[in-house]
């Protein structure tokens, strides 16, 4: 088989989520390429455009619906901004999925912080489902999760309504609020003082700018956080998406292959 | 995929159970390879116009250029060329592609044994974890023959890496030039099979044959003149003995020119890219077009760690934003980091970054440095 082939997959549905953030149900419109897909929480795919080039996406549904993925995918460059003029119908490349996944069966009984920052949120959305699905498995669970200003923070809504209904704490802020804001201002970092998890049986999963990512697990590890039950999803400039290409490297690793997730312990050198 | 296909197993080639020994007179090498180019692609030495030698593929047989010191370009192009299609796509049918493989027969003359060292680390490199197909492909079909080296460069330092000038293994066929007669060691099965189509031109292998190659064997290991120690380098980096200043220094030196990682045999990183076949100008507010561009292709191309866009991200963030972090990463790569996973450097003494580095900050510079560090 070869890795570097995508598969055709069709756009069934557009939801735009922000002003430069929109969501893209798609269907492979081969049935059993559907079937056999499976993921983990964390995993990516690269989704290519003809003629633009492909780039690395997480897959933000969860891993459990087998009828379809959903990308959410920031206007961020030249082939995101191809995507976003795509329509109903239209289709795109998907292969994969690819690299390692956030390690939720290793953390069961534990408490759990997961940590957003930006379009960060598009794998913890998909880590937030799957603890749901099993939410008798961990202990205290928290969501940490900032955005530039209020209309930035994307799936707001759904996350209140399943973190209520789930008995998981939901934190948010905003670098820069509003009139109507009425949460907090502030780095997502700045969260970590409220957080109320017995930090000797707690593990994070954070995944959001390299700044953020940096600042937050300072702070973890000040509170208490081993440093081994912090997991990380880093980003990288990414072609071959199967540790061949070179550009995702950084000091030995392939963030593509021996990542993106990696554990805060395994990498502060380079952090 | 199953796990088999994922470690590129099965994918090596067979070694030969027991090798065997000829000896070919010079009088009938060129009758030789005429025969092999009957079914393979010949791809050999050629002296250019510049005087410069390149690995192409043999028109004329007697452009084949027997005596040279060494190529201007590695082979590494031969099995992972700068610019290789992966497949064509058609937008009538949106995501139905089609893989393009080359697998040409090809018989390779005259390859350095550096360049056979280095083709064996590129197997484990696009055969770990996921496997490369159109490198493979390749591999598969194409014979080597190297030829060990008799006068080094002063720029070789393969001696000092096990990488040359003879090797003991890992070559299909390798010659040894005794002056009048090559001396020709089979290493694998596809290489014993094309002796053994033409076996009337090839002699057995006596005593005195034996004793001249191992002669010019040792005589070409003395030639070399300093030793460069990467393992001292090594040493040094794991230690943090390194301080930044000389990277400072080095980057002050380099032109970003990309032709250390171009040249390199053991530079395999690569960017993709779409071509369309209708090159019309498509602006992102008519993104649509692109839809209706009935077909085009993907293709993969040389890339170096050199360039700053190399790992730039969306966003504009970089990690590797300044030279000297970017030579620290081409450093590390092969000093520290091929032998953590492969064992092995990820450089095998061909000297050819010396002598294209305009800033004299090529490898073996680097590490002669070092050692006063
Ligand atoms: C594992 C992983 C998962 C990810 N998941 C998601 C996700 O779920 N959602 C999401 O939105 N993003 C995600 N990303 C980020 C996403 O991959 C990038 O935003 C995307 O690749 C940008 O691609 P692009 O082609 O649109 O941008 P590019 O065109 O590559 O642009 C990158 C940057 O370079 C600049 N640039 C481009 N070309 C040039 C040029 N020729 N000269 C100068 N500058 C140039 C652009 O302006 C931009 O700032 C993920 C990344 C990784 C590594
Ligand atoms: S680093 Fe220089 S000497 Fe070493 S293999 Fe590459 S080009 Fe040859
Ligand atoms: S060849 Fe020398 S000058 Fe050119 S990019 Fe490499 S190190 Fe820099
Ligand atoms: S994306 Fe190519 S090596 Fe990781």
């Amino acid at each position: 088989m070869n890795p570097y082939l995508p598969q055709a997959a069709e756009i069934m549905e557009i939801k735009r989520l922000s002003k430069d953030v929109k969501s893209f149900i798609v269907r492979f419109t081969d049935k059993e390429a559907m079937h056999s897909f499976k993921f983990m929480v964390g995993q990516f795919v690269m989704v290519s455009l003809w003629g633009v080039g492909e780039s690395p996406i997480s897959i933000t549904s969860p891993p459990h619906e087998e009828d379809y993925l959903e990308l959410c995918i920031k206007d961020a460059g030249r082939l995101t901004h191809y995507i976003h003029q795509l329509t109903n119908g239209d289709r795109i490349g998907i292969r994969g999925p690819y690299g390692n996944h956030f390690p939720l069966e290793r953390l069961t009984r534990r408490d759990l912080l997961l940590a957003a920052g930006g379009i960060g949120i598009a794998p913890i959305r998909s880590v937030a489902a799957e603890v749901i699905r099993n939410r008798d498995l961990y202990n205290k669970v928290t969501i940490i999760y900032g955005a530039r200003t209020p209309s930035d923070l994307i799936y707001s809504k759904e996350l209140r309504k399943a973190c209520l209904e789930n008995n998981i704490r939901l934190l948010l802020t905003v670098d820069k609020g509003n009139n109507s804001w009425k949460g907090k201002t502030g780095f997502v970092s700045e969260l970590c003082s409220e957080l109320d998890l017995t930090t000797t049986i707690a593990s994070a999963l954070i995944c959001g700018p390299h700044l953020m990512m940096e600042s937050v697990t300072g702070r973890l590890i000040n509170l208490g956080f081993s440093e081994d039950q912090i997991f990380l999803s880093l980003e990288r400039q990414m072609r071959c998406g199967v540790g061949k290409c070179g550009h995702c490297y950084v000091n030995g690793k392939f963030v593509c292959e021996d990542g993106p997730v990696f554990n805060y312990s395994a990498i502060k050198r380079f952090l | 995929m199953s796990s088999a296909e994922r470690m590129g197993e099965g994918i090596g080639l067979d070694m030969a159970e027991d090798r065997e020994d000829y000896i070919l007179n010079k009088d009938h090498l060129f009758y030789w390879l005429r025969q092999l180019r009957k079914t393979a692609e010949l791809i050999a030495p050629k002296r250019e116009l510049s005087g410069e030698i390149t690995f192409t593929t043999v028109v004329n047989i007697h452009d084949i250029a027997l005596n040279y010191t060494a190529p201007i370009l590695s082979t590494k192009h031969i099995l992972f060329p700068q610019t290789d299609i992966m497949f064509k796509y058609s937008l009538k049918v949106p995501g139905k592609v089609q893989s393009t493989f080359n697998a040409r027969k090809k018989v390779v003359f005259g390859v350095p044994s550096c360049g056979i060292s280095a083709l064996l680390i590129a197997d484990r490199v696009f055969g770990n974890g996921y496997t490369d197909l159109y490198y493979f492909a390749r591999r598969k079909n194409t014979i080597f023959v190297s030829i060990g080296c008799n006068n080094p460069l002063q720029t070789c330092f393969c001696y000092s890496l096990g990488t040359g000038p003879f090797l003991d293994h890992g070559f299909d066929i390798q010659l040894t030039d005794l002056g009048d007669r090559y001396f020709v060691q089979t290493g694998t099965d596809a290489g014993k099979t094309i002796i053994m189509q033409y076996r009337f031109l090839f002699d057995e292998a006596d005593k005195e044959d034996y004793d001249d190659q191992y002669e010019t064997m040792l005589t070409a290991q003395s030639k070399f003149e300093g030793r460069i120690d990467l393992e001292l380098y090594r040493k040094k980096l794991e230690n943090g003995q390194i301080n930044e200043a000389f990277y400072e220094w080095t980057a002050d030196r380099c032109f970003e020119c990309g032709g250390c990682t171009y040249l390199c045999p053991l530079c395999l990183c690569f960017n993709i890219i779409d071509v369309e076949e209708t090159a019309k100008s498509v602006t992102p507010e008519k993104s649509k077009d692109f839809l209706k561009t009935p077909s085009g292709e993907r293709f993969r191309i040389w890339d170096s760690c050199m360039f700053a866009g190399f790992t730039k991200m969306a966003g504009g963030v970089n990690p590797h934003w300044n030279k000297k972090d970017r030579i620290k990463r081409w450093h590390y790569h092969k000093i520290l980091y091929y032998p953590e996973k492969y064992n092995v450097f990820g450089c095998v003494g061909c000297g050819l970054c010396t002598i294209t580095c305009p800033g004299k900050i090529d490898m073996a510079n680097t590490v002669i440095r070092i050692k006063n560090l």
